[in-house]
């Protein structure tokens, strides 16, 4: 990888103040995105997100900080000058012009010639399987279908980078997920650097190849998929994506990788080294890695008096009460669940591995 | 399905309806009629009115005087007032309820008022009995109307139309060139037609500023209704409801040959 | 060396931020400027111009012209009948719309699409082409007075009375109500009234106790734009009235065309005035002024 794939876009310390607002809505970021990356953008709504995205789009000034692709500062441009792709939630698709028109017209607008443009835009409506509606306006189209006409339009030019506003917002589940595939297969293929916003987590997962987790105008982790999801760097992070059980506990000095919680001890396999003694952490551990076990654990295990459990139908959610009143959810097969009832008591254990131990201030 | 109160109400539905469809009717029997504009029934019927109506100066003129100034007042209209629509969706600016009631006055204003006020202020600058002041006053008059129709087809844009215009490599003037002009075109041309209408039919104002120099068809027909009772203003008023009922005929078939296709 | 073309690069993007933020700060005011200077030269100075012409004393301004029509019985009793015969018109376009616009709205297709389309059409077809029709209805050669001739007795006077005014009134300010009357009722959901069906409320009981409340809106709306309107009516009062039951807006286009008194059309001009923007006022105070200009 050279040095300037390493970087090849760069937020550098972007900051988005909004008169009269006290908070600014973004609170100096910085990313580094590499050429083909697919990165998501996700937090709830209000994190700053599409700020952030409407700001590499041009659409926004950030208040400060540069944006720099490859090397070059693009503040100054306008967003037409960019040469950036771009996907709405709601489609945007200009209502007065057929699919063929909608997907043309960067293309005219880049002064290509009439018959390129026509080979061009035919190559990338197949790629989006819509070859046979190429005469159809927007109206006349699903929303699916209108969302590939989008999709088309923003590539259909080689773009370098591509921007998507929660593209899938607006569509049905099953639909999303097929999307979803299909929005990835093709980032892959033609190689495109993506930046995705997002509020669906496991939109986010599926996906990017790495996450930037957005809390309240500022990134509180920028990972992998996996690391993001086993070693969140926040609480937020932690609970905002998947379920979790967060445990208020004390870091053990001098015995690396251990917690003291009102569960009793716990060990971690990351170590808790790095803490100070008797510093508060939050032990995380996520309720589909703790398991039933056949009998008591003394250390990474508790007895539990069952409270509440609710079928998903793929897995069951088993809700209990442990030593100290501390609560502790797991998610087990309804097979396994099958003996499990309120009132009844349990043991439950998982593995070091699994377990994740973070600053409490975090 | 319907018990009494749906057959009482749809019956006093019919009535009223007969109420207001028959005086229309009626003058268009008036304009085939010989004699006085006000006997009823007409003692013969012909088609000499319609004649004598496209013959006549004193009416062709003050028809084709409506139609210029109508046009000319639209256009005027619609020039000033399109870059408002456009400030009032796209920004937010100090003042802009009391600038918002300003522009809407001459909606509020009764027009006999402002017939006594243009009557005074145009006899001032010496714009009294022109063609020229009858188009500025109802330049003014029709400024509210196309106001509230961009105003509410500006709010139903999609303004991410344009992001994603710009997105796809376009500039402003081009972006409104071909996305937003296209997009809205149809609802200005609305806008501009309801500012000719209005102008069109206006009487009050034009009936006293317009003068015999600039006089307007309804300054025209008022006249004729008072003073003489020649049978061509059935004509003209024929003809008018003619008009509509045609654009009412036209509207209502797009209608339903448009919603054919949505049930694709 | 690169430090002064950061700070030259940084004064840069500075002052692009400060153009960008004033060009965006004034744009609205340069498109809000050919509006602003029509309204405010072409119709505001020609109103305000009779508003002080009403003030205007032969030494300096005064409100005597305002005292002389607050005392004179005669211009009280004007302004009374302007206001009364615009409440009963009001209310007769009320009690006839009421019915034609919830008919239209409930029967929608067939019957509710006909009689939106004549009340659409009577809308837009030329109020003098139908006050010139009710000139014919009522005259004493016109269709009302031969037929009562055919029947056999000698037809009362009708055209060029107030009864015939506020006929032709109605008539034409009809269409505006029943087509604000349909602009709200359009908008009640139909889930309700079958909801209030399915609790056992009758047909009757479903429009008195859920309908009609839903539709209070579109009366008031109706009510206060026809209540307006038939304040400032001058042409067809004009043409049906008669010279007794004088309106105020025949009283300042008499005064126009006769060229009597100035400063007495110009106050007339200005209590007509005030007590229309007093109307708009209430409404504006408890509705706001988008609701009625909505429809």
């Amino acid at each position: 990888m050279t040095e300037t794939d390493a970087s090849f876009l760069r937020l550098d310390a972007i900051v988005k103040r909004y008169p009269g607002t006290t908070a600014p809505a973004v609170d100096g970021i910085s990313v580094d995105i590499r050429r083909g990356e697919f990165v998501s953008l996700l937090g709830p709504s209000g994190s700053g997100k599409t700020t952030t995205l409407m700001m590499i789009a041009g659409f926004e000034l950030p208040s400060e900080g540069r944006i720099l692709l490859d090397g070059r500062d693009i503040v100054g441009l306008p967003p037409h000058r960019r040469n950036f792709g771009m996907v709405f939630q709601n489609y945007a698709l200009f209502p007065h012009m057929t699919v063929t028109q909608n997907v043309a017209y960067p293309l005219e607008l880049r002064k290509i010639a009439a018959a390129e443009v026509r080979t061009t835009v035919g190559r990338y409506l197949e790629m989006v399987g819509l070859s046979g509606l190429a005469g159809r306006r927007p109206a006349e189209l699903s929303g699916g279908q209108q969302q590939r006409v989008a999709l088309a339009r923003a590539l259909v030019f080689s773009p370098p980078v591509v921007l998507m506003d929660e593209p899938l917002g607006a569509l049905d589940k099953n639909l999303r997920e097929q999307l979803q595939v299909e929005i990835k297969e093709l980032q892959k293929s033609l190689g495109i650097t993506l930046i995705y916003v997002t509020h669906d987590q496991s939109e986010a997962m599926t996906m990017s190849d790495r996450i930037a987790v957005f809390n309240h105008g500022r990134i509180d982790q920028i990972a992998p998929p996996d690391r993001i999801y086993r070693r969140p760097a926040t609480r937020f992070v932690g609970e905002f994506v998947g379920d979790s059980n967060m445990i208020e506990g004390r870091a053990i000095a001098g015995q690396a990788g251990l917690a003291d919680s009102p569960l009793g001890r716990i060990t971690c396999a990351d170590g808790t080294s790095a803490l100070a003694s008797g510093q508060p952490v939050l032990v995380m551990i996520r309720p589909e890695l703790v398991r039933l076990s056949a009998g008591p654990a003394p250390q990474n295990g508790a007895q539990l008096v069952v409270s509440r459990i609710t079928n998903y139908g793929d897995r069951v959610l088993v809700e209990g009460i442990g030593p100290n009143d501390t609560p502790l959810r797991l998610r087990v097969s309804a097979r396994e669940a099958e003996g499990c009832r309120p009132g009844a008591r349990i043991q439950v254990a998982w593995d070091p591995e699994d377990v994740h131990v973070l600053p409490r201030s975090a | 399905m319907f018990n009494g109160s749906g057959t009482l109400s749809r019956s006093l539905a019919v009535l009223v309806a007969l109420f207001i469809l028959i005086p229309m009717l009626l003058v268009a029997v008036m304009s085939f009629g010989q004699g006085s504009s006000l006997r009823f029934p007409p003692q013969a019927y012909t088609l000499e009115s319609y004649a004598a109506y496209f013959k006549s100066r004193s009416w062709t003129i003050p028809t084709l005087n409506s139609f210029v100034i109508g046009a000319l007042s639209a256009i005027l209209a619609l020039a000033v007032t399109t870059p408002a629509a456009f400030a009032f969706t796209l920004y937010d600016f100090r003042g802009k309820r009391l600038i918002r009631l300003l522009v809407m006055m001459p909606l509020m204003v009764p027009f006999i008022v402002m017939a006594l006020a243009y009557f005074f202020f145009f006899g001032q600058i010496g714009l009294l009995n022109t063609m020229a002041g009858v188009i500025i006053a109802h330049a003014c008059l029709a400024i509210p109307i196309v106001f509230l129709i961009q105003s509410a087809s500006l709010k139903g844009f999609d303004w991410t139309l344009v992001r994603a215009s710009q997105a796809c490599g376009a500039g402003a003037f081009t972006t409104f060139r071909r996305i937003c002009l296209p997009i809205l075109r149809p609802s200005f041309l609305v806008a501009g037609l309801f500012a000719f209408i209005s102008s069109f039919d206006e009487t009050v104002v034009a009936l006293f500023i317009s003068g015999r120099a600039a006089s307007t068809l309804p300054r025209r027909m008022f006249e004729s209704v008072r003073q003489e009772s020649d049978p061509i203003v059935a004509v003209v008023s024929t003809l008018l409801f003619g008009a509509v009922a045609a654009v009412a005929l036209v509207v209502a078939l797009r209608q339903r040959r448009a919603a054919r296709p949505a049930n694709r | 060396m690169a430090t002064s073309r950061m700070y030259a690069e940084d004064n840069f993007k500075a002052s692009r931020q400060f153009w960008h933020g004033a060009i965006r700060a004034a744009r609205p005011w340069i498109l809000l400027l050919p509006v602003l200077t029509v309204i405010i030269v072409l119709f505001l100075v020609p109103l305000l111009g009779i508003l002080r012409l009403s003030i205007q004393g032969e030494d300096g301004y005064s409100l005597a012209s305002y005292a002389t029509f607050f005392t004179d019985s005669f211009h009280l009793a004007v302004l009374g009948r302007t206001l009364g015969v615009a409440l009963i018109v009001t209310l007769g376009c009320l009690i006839l719309g009421y019915p034609v616009a919830y008919v239209a709205a409930r029967y929608a297709g067939g019957l509710g699409t006909a009689l939106l389309l004549i009340v659409t059409m009577s809308f837009w077809t030329s109020f003098l082409a139908r006050t010139y029709a009710w000139m014919v209805i009522l005259g004493s050669q016109g269709l009302i007075s031969n037929l009562a001739r055919a029947l056999g007795f000698e037809p009362p006077q009708i055209l060029f009375t107030g009864l015939a005014s506020n006929i032709g009134m109605i008539h034409i300010m009809l269409p505006f109500m029943v087509l604000a009357l349909f602009a709200v009722m359009q908008r009640i959901d139909r889930t309700l009234l079958r909801a209030s069906e399915g609790l056992g409320a009758t047909r009757f009981q479903t429009f008195r106790r859920v309908f009609l409340p839903l539709s209070v809106p579109g009366m008031i709306n109706g009510c206060a734009m026809v209540y307006i309107v038939c304040l400032g009516f001058y042409v067809t009062p004009e043409l049906l009235g008669g010279p007794r039951d004088q309106l105020i807006a025949r009283q300042i286009g008499s005064q126009i065309e006769q060229l009597l008194d100035w400063r007495e059309a110009a106050t007339m001009a200005a209590v007509l005035l005030a007590v229309t923007l007093v109307i708009y006022a209430v409404y504006d105070f408890f509705f706001g002024l988008d609701r009625l200009w909505r429809s």
